[in-house]
């Protein structure tokens, strides 16, 4: 897997949020979310990570966490 | 363009689009790439690119909550933005709404290449109160606008006394 950093935010309980690109393969969207120690936070789609959608070829950019605590990505 | 959303616990939102996700294309065979993502009140305000090739514009959407166009922002939902009044390798950079406005930088990758900083009423006018003389709108952010200087990518933030602050 070869990644590139896209994006990242602190959302109000100071976990950290992480956008990255998965360039290996067809360029799908990684979301991760970790806890303030760095370790993934597993209360995130039971991974602490989400793993892009197929069959797009998602070159993700950007991120929000809107009023309803919703994660928002764009891709192109 | 795809837009996503993932409920806080890191699930997709099935209420948003049939899995999670809507796809945007403005028309047959062209390209459409988001770039950057605001938020005003709980709509949601976006930065990218249209085009075919080389015909490229900024383009910036406001979506309703529910991942429609918002219709109230300009009659098709979207606004295309070009630079000195070419269509050629303009492509939306970043965007954030501050104050009544959605800010924004665009760069031109097709000669002559310049960076520029705008910003958009929330009715989807470019403010033309500000920026320069040959650019309306669109403050230049170039060296000399008039040969290929790399400026491929730009930038811009507030500072803590509300100064916009722009790199090239």
């Amino acid at each position: 897997m070869s990644m590139k950093d896209i994006a990242h935010m602190v959302n109000n309980e100071l976990k950290y949020s992480i956008l990255s690109v998965d360039w290996s393969s067809e360029s799908r969207l990684i979301l991760f979310r970790l806890n303030k120690d760095g370790t993934l936070d597993t209360s995130f789609n039971s991974t602490g990570y989400h793993y892009g959608f197929a069959p797009f070829c998602e070159h993700s950019r950007d991120f929000i966490i809107d009023k309803d605590n919703r994660y928002v990505v764009i891709a192109k | 363009m795809i837009l996503y959303r993932f409920n806080m616990d890191g699930s997709p939102d099935l209420s948003f689009g049939s899995a999670g996700y809507i796809t945007y294309d403005l028309s047959s065979g062209s390209d459409e790439d988001g770039s950057s993502i605001d938020m005003d009140g709980d709509k949601y305000v976006i930065l990218g690119s249209h085009g075919y090739g080389t015909l490229l514009k900024a383009v910036m959407w406001r979506i309703n909550n529910d991942g429609t166009y918002d219709t109230s922002f300009i009659t098709d939902g979207y606004l295309l933005i070009s630079v000195l009044d070419q269509d050629y390798g303009t492509r939306g950079r970043n965007v954030k709404v501050k104050d009544w406005f959605y800010y924004f930088n665009a760069t031109k990758l097709w000669p002559p290449m310049v960076n520029v900083i705008g910003r958009v009423t929330m009715d989807s006018q470019l403010d033309t109160s500000i920026g320069d003389s040959d650019t309306p709108g669109l403050i230049k952010l170039s060296l000399n606008h008039n040969v290929n200087f790399l400026e491929h990518d730009g930038y811009f933030e507030f500072d803590q006394n509300n100064n916009l602050i722009g790199s090239t």
